[in-house]
């Protein structure tokens, strides 16, 4: 049985189309990835899975269950949603041991639970300060420690890495990992940035414009990266520019596209499309080499996640 | 027969179980919301706000000038600043962001995303704003007793004490009437605090107009009022409505609470939070 299955499902919010019959399934035991770039249904996606809301087509089960206002689902369920959702006027420790007593009523050890759980996230030292007074990754950390105290069989995290610094970032993916490995916890986590997920889960869902375009592992995902035409640029004198630019255009299936453009200072910027990355970087260094041309500057223009996605859906 | 009878065991059991559980997590969510009352600034103000017709009373000086009018000028008071009044006006404030103070703040979602229903979210965040709303209330009147019992004296024939449990019970009564009626405006309106500023200021007005015109038992106070004599045991004639008893009055409220509640548990129950 899957831990999460989105089966044709669909949400509208007045004229906008938040998810267009999406499916997705979440294997228990996994570490998922689900990207997107903003406003592609991914939040609207995990709000039905946490039963904020109900699919206005479709169907969504948790565990094989609706998810909505079912207690069953949610004792099993740990939610770190995107919106600062602790109450402001309460410190870290009595935040995760407020709303952990929702989950664990009767714990006798509910104090050694929260400690623990405050620890796990690195908060030990700030367990007394209030959350009104704690930085954005500071409080990220503390509703992380509030979503798995009671030690849920399924995390769900959205956009949990914005705002912390990187080591936090990579305290956090350790714990993920070290959750869904040693507890074997299903993990969900979502994110705009593709690049900072690869390294943490095993398998990625990719959603855009409310639709699933692609479902994999990591290494078919980069895959699909690579097929990606990526836009090169770089500047060099024009006769030297000229004779590379003409190396360039002999080799096959490397290059899309060319142009030049004055770029000042006696230099000349050539700006090349290529389905092929690394080849094109190597026979670049080639030719320059060969044809003792050298090339003051290159750089890939950074690509964003929505042009991936553009790409990918068409 | 032993099969029946260990069946009805299990399922004794698990009745038990369950209402263990929805207790267990029901009073969690007390607490959280009682202590987030007192923690939260807005409840301090509001605690000032009570206090404020004391400040006003002992700086004016008005105090009864004899001992026997001690006790039916505290009542008085009571019921016509503290019961038609504030109660109301801090029932507005209470009432109106029980639920929807945590939907704009999104704390909601941390409790929705919980083991606990949203008709149980919605039933203990009423408890917890009755009882904050009331704790708040007899603090204030307190002050209010305290006054009157310094100026008139203790006793019998003058503060007797047996008025201050009757005062916490009529400030409970307007308190649970007044939070059942705002938490549905703020659940199922889409500009509450314009619908609750005109139900508070002007419930009681309509009262007093009605009351002219032969037409009391259209007010939601006077029948608060009406059921008050009866916990005061006072009758002046301001407090009766014409072929009203207290009993039939406090069943008109009490049906008023009850379906407040659940429609406003409906409301919620169906309610986006996305």
């Amino acid at each position: 049985m899957p831990a999460i299955h989105l089966n044709e499902v669909s949400k509208q919010y007045g004229e906008v189309i938040a998810l267009s019959r999406f499916n997705m399934g979440v294997t228990q035991g996994t570490l998922t990835g689900f990207v997107g770039p903003n406003g592609a249904g991914k939040s609207t996606s995990i709000r039905i899975i946490t039963g904020l809301t109900r699919p206005d087509t479709g169907k969504a089960t948790v565990f094989g269950e609706d998810p909505y206002d079912n207690v069953a689902i949610k004792r099993r369920m740990g939610y770190v949603s995107e919106h600062d959702d602790l109450y402001s006027w309460a410190t870290v420790r009595s935040s995760v041991r407020q709303l952990t007593r929702i989950n664990l009523p009767w714990a006798k050890d509910i104090n050694s639970i929260v400690d623990k759980a405050i620890n796990d996230v690195g908060m030990a030292k700030f367990a007394d300060r209030k959350v009104a007074a704690l930085s954005k990754g500071m409080k990220q950390r503390t509703k992380i420690a509030a979503a798995l105290a009671h030690d849920p069989d399924l995390l769900i995290l959205d956009e949990p890495l914005g705002g912390l610094d990187p080591l936090g970032r990579r305290h956090m993916m350790d714990l993920l990992k070290r959750l869904n490995r040693d507890r074997g916890v299903t993990v969900l986590i979502s994110s705009h940035i593709l690049e900072e997920l690869e390294q943490l889960v095993n398998r990625i869902t990719l959603i855009h414009r409310g639709q699933a375009v692609a479902e994999g592992d990591p290494d078919k995902i980069r895959s699909l990266l690579y097929q990606y035409p990526h836009e090169v640029v770089f500047h060099s004198k024009p006769d030297n520019l000229k004779s590379v630019a003409s190396g360039l255009v002999q080799l096959d299936g490397i290059v899309r596209s060319m142009s030049f453009a004055e770029a000042g200072s006696g230099l000349l910027e050539c700006r090349v499309v290529t389905p092929q990355l690394e080849q094109f970087y190597r026979e670049l260094v080639r030719i320059s080499v060969e044809k003792r041309a050298p090339i003051v500057d290159v750089d890939t223009v950074s690509e964003s996640v929505e042009r991936l996605f553009e790409f990918l859906v068409a | 027969m032993a099969t029946q009878s260990s069946s009805s065991e299990s399922s004794a059991k698990e009745v038990g179980t369950t209402l263990k559980s929805v207790l267990g997590r029901g009073f969690s969510l007390l607490a959280l919301f009682v202590l987030g009352f007192f923690k939260d600034r807005k409840g301090q103000l509001m605690l000032a706000l009570g206090i404020l017709p004391v400040v006003v009373i002992i700086i004016t000086g008005i105090a009864p000038s004899a001992p026997g009018q001690a006790m039916n000028r505290y009542i008085d008071t009571i019921g016509s600043v503290y019961g038609a009044i504030l109660v109301p006006l801090l029932g507005l404030l209470l009432g109106m962001a029980a639920l929807s103070d945590e939907i704009e703040s999104h704390t909601i979602v941390q409790l929705v995303s919980r083991p606990i229903t949203r008709v149980e979210i919605l039933i203990w965040r009423y408890i917890a704003t009755l009882i904050a709303g009331t704790l708040m209330l007899i603090i204030a009147t307190s002050f209010l007793f305290g006054w009157f019992a310094l100026v008139a004296g203790l006793g019998a024939e003058s503060m007797s004490l047996d008025l201050l449990p009757r005062t916490w019970a009529y400030i409970g009564l307007c308190n649970a009437v007044y939070c059942a009626i705002f938490m549905l405006l703020g659940i199922a309106l889409k500009r509450p605090l314009f619908w609750g500023v005109i139900v508070a200021l002007y419930e009681q007005l309509l009262g007093v107009i009605f009351s002219f015109i032969g037409g009391q038992a259209y007010s939601l106070s006077a029948h608060i009022r009406n059921v008050g004599r009866t916990i005061f045991s006072y009758t002046p004639g301001s407090w009766l409505i014409d072929g009203w008893t207290p009993e039939a009055s406090g069943i008109i409220l009490l049906a008023l609470v009850a379906g407040s509640l659940i429609i406003a548990a409906f409301l919620f129950k169906i309610k986006d939070l996305s």
